[in-house]
Order: C-alpha cells, then structure tokens, then sequence
C-alpha cells in the first residue's frame, strides 16, 4: 500500500500497528463491514415488508431484533468509525504530524470497536437501538439487552478516546507554521465533533449504566414500579443522541469541503463562514435534544425553547449548503464519482433539512411522532446525505490507499442506483408515514392499498441500493487488486492538487 | 521517522487484497462460529409479562429482588391476613393443581373477589379488577395480586391524602399472594383506595347497609378452616364444600412453614394454585348452557386489527352471549360507544375478561334495539349488538 511505512509488510504488522495510517485503514475496512452487514439487515427488514403478513420472521420480535442491530450497526460501526478512519488517514496529513499524539491510544480506540461490534452481534438484542425503558429494563430478553449495554459502553468509550487523541492532534500537534485558521474545514469537523463527543457521550455513558443496574433489579432509575421515572431515560439519551446526529453529519459535511472545490476546480467560497456554520452547528445541537420527545407530554414552554433550538440549527446547514452552491457556481465542474456523491448527499441533505423543519414544527410533530415519516426523515439523512458522502470519500481516498484507480464507470453506475434506490425508499416511507404507518412494525394492516404498495416501492428502492454497494465492493475489491495505477499527484485528472503524504515535513 | 518519500510508490497487490480480505472473512466466520450453534437460545423471545419473575431471591440480601423482599418481610410476619406463598409446597394435597378447584386455596370463608391484572404496575394499565367493588357490610374482600410485583389495597385517595390508610391497609401483598379485608367496622359509605407502591393505581370501594348475602358457599366450609388464618384465592369461593378438609390439613402443615421462613418468597407453585383457582372461577361463570359465542380475536388489542368476531352479533331477547378473550391481554364487553359515553357499561359490562377466560352478557333485561359496545381498555375495539 502506497502508505506503508517500511515496505512491503507482512499483514499482521499492519493489523497491530499503531500508525495512525495503518488504524485508518482498519478502522475504514471495519466500518464498510459493518455497512454491508448493517445493509443486509435492512434488505431483510425490507423484504419483510413487501407484503403484509409475516413471511420471513417467525415473530415480531425477531424482527424487533433485526432493526435493533440494523440501527446499532449503521450508526455506531459505520458511520462513527468511518469518520474516525478517515480523521485518523488525514488528520495528520492535514496538520503536518508525523502520527496522531497519542499513537497507542489510537489503537486502543480502534480495537474496542470489534469488541463492542462482537457484543452487539452475537447478543442481537430487540430493544430498538434507543433502548427505551421499561421494556428494556423488565421485559427485554437477555442477555442479548445486557450484550448490548456492554457493547455501546465500550463504543462509547472507544469514541471518547478517539475524539480525544484528535482534539490532542489537530490543537497540539499541529505544525508551527499553520494556524488554526488555515487548517482544512475536514480537520475542523473533525475538531467540533471531537468536542461534541466529548460533552456529549459521557451522558449516554451514565444512562446505560442506569439501564443496567435497573435491568438487575437493584436501582429503579427508570423503573416505574419502583418509583422510576422512563422519561429521564429519554432525556438522557437524547442529551448524547441529539448531538450525536450531528456528529455523524459534520464529517460528511467536512468531506463535502474536501470534495467541492477540487471537483469544480474554483477555491472554496469562504472558509470562515464555513468555520463558524461548524462552530454554531456544535454548540446549537445540544440545544435541541428534547425535540425528539415532543409528544411525552412536555410544558408549552419547553416544546417551544426546543422548538426554537431545533430551527435554530437551520441556518447553520444552510451556511454550509450555500458554501458549496456558491463554491460549485461558475466552476469547471468535473463529474467523477466523489463528486457526483457529494452533489447528491448535497440535494438529499436540503430535502432531509426541509423534513426535519416540518418535524420541529410543534403541531406537524404530532402528526408525524413514532410513524414512517420519522423513518425516512432520518434515513434521508444518515444514508441519503451522511453515508452518500461517505461513499464518495472512499472513492476519493480509493487512490491514496491503494495507489490503484477504481473503475470510474462501475463507480458512476453505483451512483445512479444508489441515489435512485434512496429516493424510492426514502420519499416514499415519507408519503406512507403520512398515511399513518407506524414504525417498526413487523406486518401492516393488507386493507389499505396505499400501504401496500408503497411498501413495495420501497423495498424495491432498497433492493436497488442494496445492489448499488454489491457493484462497490466487487469494484473496490477488483480495483484494490489489479486496478490502473493511479497517477499519485492527480490520480483523478482534474488538474487539482491530491494529498501528499510525503509533504508533511515533520517538525518533531 | 522521516517519510519514504524517496521511495518508489508501493501498490496494492492482488496477493494483498485476497489475504486482507481473508482475515475479514475469517474474523467473521469465526463470530459466525459462535453464534450460530447459540442462535435458538439468543433470539428466543422472552417470557410473556405475566410469567416473567424478577428472579427468585433466596436469600435475604444480594439477589436481585432482595429491596422488595426485605420490605415484604414485616407486613408477613406480623399480618394474620396474609397467608405468604411459602405455604404451597407443604402437603400431598397441594400435588394436583387441577382445575377442579378443590386446590388448597379454597380455605376459609373466601370473600368477594379483588384482583389486582398482571401488569398492573403500569402506569395506564387496568389494575383493580373490579374498579368499583360493592360488598355489604360486615363482607371479607379477598384481595389476590396477580402481578409480578408488590401491591397494596389502602383506603385514601393517594400517598397526599392524610387519612391514607385509616379504614383500611392490607400492607404489601407479595405477588401471587392474597390477602383480605374485612368491612366488619366500615360504615356504608364508598371508600377509595390506592396501592401506596404505585399511586396511579386506584379503585374504590362500595359498603352497603345490611349483613352479607351471597356467603352461602361458604357457611359451609367455613368452620373447617375456622382455626387457621389463612385466606383463599378469590374467584375460588364457589366451589363445593370438599375442598375444605383438604384444605385444612394443608394449613396445618403449612403454618409453621410460613413463621418459620419469613423470608420466603413466593414460590411458583403458589402462583400456579392461585392462577387455576381464578381461571376456575371465570370458568364457572359460563357454567351452565353456553350462549351465543362472541370470540375477542387474537391480535385485537392492536389498533386498526380486527377485533370482536362477529363485530355485529344479533341475538333473540333472553340469549346469552358467551364471550372468548382468545388475545393475550384483558379486554371488555362494555355497553356504549366509547369511554366518554356518559351511558357507557348502563346496559351490560362483563369487566375485565382475562387472556384466555370467558364471560357471559344476559340479554334478559334489554329492550330490542341496537347496542354499541366497546372494551373499556382498549377504546377502538368497537362492536355492536342487535336485540330482537
């Protein structure tokens, strides 16, 4: 690999290595495992929902199991990982280290995340990924609850010292003559969330400690037969989760600024405005948590000051979007892979935004609560936007790990079907939310017609996406292989500037 | 270190990738190793929440339920009404928990029924079965906690009310247990009462002017139990006088077992008596010929499924209607059209119809016409009956 430190090297000192290259990269082939695996749940949550009825799951509750792991597995061993893979491959690069500060905690980071993905998946737990009180504490199965307690414990960990090591990183370690202000938008997402995690975490950290002892028996936090209260549960998961979205969002939106302005070959729009969209956006998600819970019979008053903190968060998205709309306006736009999905998480990120307006929006939020609109809303942005743009950083960063080309026309083809299978999955779970399906139902009720076939496009939807990331791996697999070799100063032939490693000049 | 940036650049090599992707594969394979042979025991879905135990605490500290033991312990040792569950185990005559009824529970004059549902420690969830209790004075209530947790029955309107608890308090009743109340000093007045564990839970109680009426059973097998304190499961209380000698002698044995281990819990086969003694009890009510069926389907406490079958049933004036819960949760037949139809349960109302249990509606005292009826807990199961 064009990274290796001392070549070429045999796989086991790459697999317990502690250069932050080699943890990047382990880091990145875990998550796109847990992304195919996360990704075949869903297909057979989807294919359960074809018809009414019950035809793959022998029970509801095997069900339940499925989209507890499809969750847990999307958003804590793809998305978060993958981040950190990519922080991790050009954190360093970026503020000219010579590694990340703290190279063994680095890989302790890493290596808790098989541990807590081992936990999650052999427990297969049903409790839907938010774990919510009492079911989870007097009814829940185990041990797979208390499996997966101890699994989001240790990724909750291994996030924490992840963000710490960047934090450590990017404020300490970064070379003299660079500023904090002229480090990549990439570095300073990764700085917001770092800090984010850190404020963030710690709570949700608490709170699966509360689950526990309450699932024992012996503390009755939760518990509402012993005085408990299941609502401070929630306000506590969503204390960690509110931000936690946005942790998953701003390296998407960080990577958009690494991917705009070379694909469009014009310097990005403005730099300090993006600054202060990641700044605002950090600091405006914890204001907003309890917007997930507008129907547990909060005051007039506390729905509204959430309310407000919710679209608060608005114009910071819309910094950002404009940044790359005026970024993309007039420039010599090359459409190759990375760009074509980072357009496309740019137009399904304006339509997420737009739903999560009407989500926020006090009397809408009713109508909508607990029914598929809030599916396809937060689906249209961790796949449509977040994952979209992380599959076009793969592509983008393919060059600098491989030093191979992936096959730009197999690349293009996922695009297509990955986009088109999001929107027929997505929009459509929209339309049905809003003709009254619940979520998280295993069968639904074959009478009304409308349902059924908008089940049906929706599994569709997902079968084509589904189909889009077979094309990537297979691509990425062949390609890593025996792919062209790529040209290490513009693999992409855009006439732009790529990462060079070499250029780090190390200063320690 | 200083980078090898002189170096030639090095690539990705086929033998590479496939060895890579090997590992994957193999860490995989070796998680799939393991779960797989475990699969059957992993996914199994867990107990219904009637049969599912906080765990049987055996001693008194360190296990799991031992806050709720160490409190039940008091109210057992100093309470003459509540006979713990510890004394199932005791005597052959506990062997056969057969529905004939005649199990050990029977013992002593039973009062009038109170059941506290399973699940009643949820918030929302029915809880006192009935909500309304009416008794004459001088009548023993019999209260049986049919939950997995601890209940009380106190007099007062809630924990705030400061004469909680002066008519009135059979302390915690363990679950499964029973426990009675006698009316003998109540007042003819209506009573509310509470369970001080959770708040939310509230019936109340009617006493009526006038000694007790239905007891006849009972007068019967009342002074073969008269030396033992210990009290019955309710719904038992129609069953025939043999069960009373048994029953006697089972308590005999089965005193010095509760003093003795005051720390006892209850045991699964108290549990398994008291539910066999219930559902006798509901059964009994169909005794007789049955009536037209109206079957509560499977599925139906889930909005939008279907739920009573036939949704419209027509009988003759005079029929009786036999109603099957086959859902697992308690459901009602109860006149009217919804909970906030003021008439609501005027023209009939079976109560509470447990998982699996039967009621029956008379139709003698209803003028032909049409009749809305809907479950009380689940308001959007909805049927209608036709009188002709």
């Amino acid at each position: 690999m064009v990274l290796e430190v001392k070549q070429p090297r045999p796989m086991w000192e790459i697999l317990f290595s502690t250069h932050h290259t080699d943890i990047g990269l382990l880091y990145m082939i875990t998550s796109i495992t847990a992304l195919m695996i996360g990704g075949a749940l869903a297909l057979a949550l989807r294919a359960e929902l074809f018809l009414p009825g019950l035809q793959l799951f022998s029970d509801p509750t095997s069900f339940n199991r499925f989209f507890t792991v499809h969750g847990t597995t999307m958003l804590f061993l793809w998305a978060i990982p993958f981040a950190a893979g990519v922080g991790n491959y050009l954190i360093p690069i970026m503020v000219r280290y010579k590694d990340m500060a703290w190279p063994k905690l680095n890989a302790v980071a890493f290596w808790m995340i098989p541990v807590g993905a081992a936990l999650v998946w052999l427990g297969f737990s049903d409790t839907g990924w938010t774990a919510y009180p009492p079911y989870s504490i007097i009814r829940a199965g185990g041990p797979a609850a208390e499996m997966w307690i101890f699994g989001l414990k240790i990724l909750g960990i291994s996030s924490i010292l992840g963000s710490i090591n960047f934090i450590v990183t990017i404020l300490k370690c970064r070379h003299p003559d660079l500023s904090i202000m002229k480090i990549s938008l990439f570095a300073w997402s990764i700085l917001s969330i770092s800090f984010m995690t850190i404020v963030a975490v710690p709570t949700f950290a608490a709170s699966l400690i509360m689950l526990y002892t309450d699932r024992l028996g012996i503390s009755g936090f939760f518990n509402p037969a012993m005085g408990g209260d299941p609502i401070a549960y929630q306000h506590l998961f969503w204390f960690t989760f509110h931000p936690e979205v946005y942790i998953f969002l701003l390296p998407a939106v960080g990577m958009l600024y690494e991917i705009i302005p070379k694909f469009s070959r014009k310097p990005l729009f403005s730099y300090q405005s993006g600054v202060a969209a990641f700044v605002l956006l950090a600091l405006i998600s914890f204001a907003s948590w309890a917007h997930h819970m507008f129907a547990t019979g909060m005051s007039f008053t506390e729905k509204t000051v959430f309310m407000v903190g919710t679209l608060a968060a608005v114009p910071a998205s819309a910094m950002h979007v404009f940044n790359w709309i005026a970024t993309m306006w007039g420039g010599r736009i090359r459409f190759r892979a990375p760009m074509l999905f980072g357009v496309g998480g740019i137009m399904l990120f304006f339509a997420s935004g737009a739903g999560g307006v009407v989500n926020t929006a006090l009397p809408l939020d009713f109508i909508t609560h607990d029914s598929y609109w809030v599916v396809g809303h937060f689906h249209l942005i961790l796949m449509g936007t977040v994952s979209l743009t992380f599959t076009g950083f793969i592509y983008y960063l393919f060059p600098l790990i491989t030093g191979r080309m992936y096959n730009e026309k197999a690349a293009q083809i996922h695009f297509v079907l990955a986009f088109v299978g999001v929107i027929f999955v997505f929009m459509t779970q929209h339309l049905l939310g809003l003709h009254g399906m619940p979520r998280r139902i295993a069968d639904y009720d074959g009478t009304i017609p409308y349902w059924t076939i908008m089940n049906q496009i929706a599994t569709v939807g997902a079968w084509i996406a589904g189909l889009s990331f077979i094309i990537m791996l297979v691509n990425l697999i062949k390609s890593a292989g025996s792919g062209k070799e790529a040209d290490m100063k513009d693999p992409f032939e855009i006439g732009e500037e790529y990462y060079d490693y070499a250029r780090r000049e190390p200063h320690h | 270190m200083t980078t090898p940036d002189e170096n030639p650049i090095t690539r990705t090599s086929p033998q590479r990738m496939v060895k890579g992707i090997l590992i994957v594969a193999i860490t995989l394979a070796f998680g799939a190793a393991i779960i797989i042979p475990f699969w059957q025991t992993m996914i199994h879905n867990a107990p219904a929440a009637e049969t599912k135990k906080l765990g049987p605490p055996e001693t008194e500290t360190g296990t799991q339920t031992s806050i709720g033991n160490i409190e039940v312990v008091k109210p057992q040792a100093k309470s003459n009404a509540n006979v713990s569950a510890g004394a199932a185990p005791s005597g052959p005559a506990t062997t056969s928990p057969a529905p004939a009824g005649t199990t050990n529970a029977t013992a002593g004059p039973a009062g009038k029924p109170l059941t506290i549902l399973a699940g009643a420690s949820v918030q929302g969830s029915p809880n006192f079965d009935p909500d309304t209790i009416t008794v004459k004075k001088g009548d023993k209530i019999t209260v049986t906690n049919k939950d997995t947790l601890p209940h009380t029955v106190t007099s007062g309107t809630g924990p705030s009310d400061p004469n909680t608890a002066k008519q009135f308090d059979t302390s915690i009743i363990e679950a499964g247990a029973t426990a009675d109340i006698e009316t003998t000093k109540l007042n003819p007045g209506q009573y509310p009462f509470h369970c001080t564990v959770h708040p939310y839970m509230t019936g109340k109680l009617v006493v009526q002017a006038g000694p007790s009426g239905p007891a006849t059973t009972n007068a019967t097998a009342a002074p073969s139990a008269a030396t033992t304190n210990a009290t019955a499961a309710p719904s038992a209380a129609t069953t025939n006088a043999t069960a009373a000698p048994s029953a006697a002698t089972t308590n005999a044995t089965a005193a010095p077992a509760t003093s003795g281990a005051a720390t006892t819990s209850p045991a699964p086969a108290a549990t398994t008596n008291a539910t066999a003694a219930s559902r006798t009890g509901t059964t009994n009510a169909t005794a007789g010929p049955a009536g037209k069926p109206l079957t509560i389907l499977a599925g139906a406490s889930v909005q939008g499924s279907p739920n009573f079958d036939p949704d419209t049933i027509t009988v003759k004036k005079g029929d009786k209607i036999t109603v099957t819960n086959k859902d697992t949760l308690p459901h009602t037949v109860t006149s009217g059209t919804g909970p906030t139809d003021p008439n609501n349960a005027k023209q009939f109302d079976t109560s509470i119809i447990e998982a699996g249990a039967t009621a029956d509606i008379e139709t003698t005292k209803l003028n032909p016409g049409q009749y809305p009826f809907f479950c009380t807990v689940h308001p959007y199961m909805t049927g209608k009956l036709v009188v002709q």
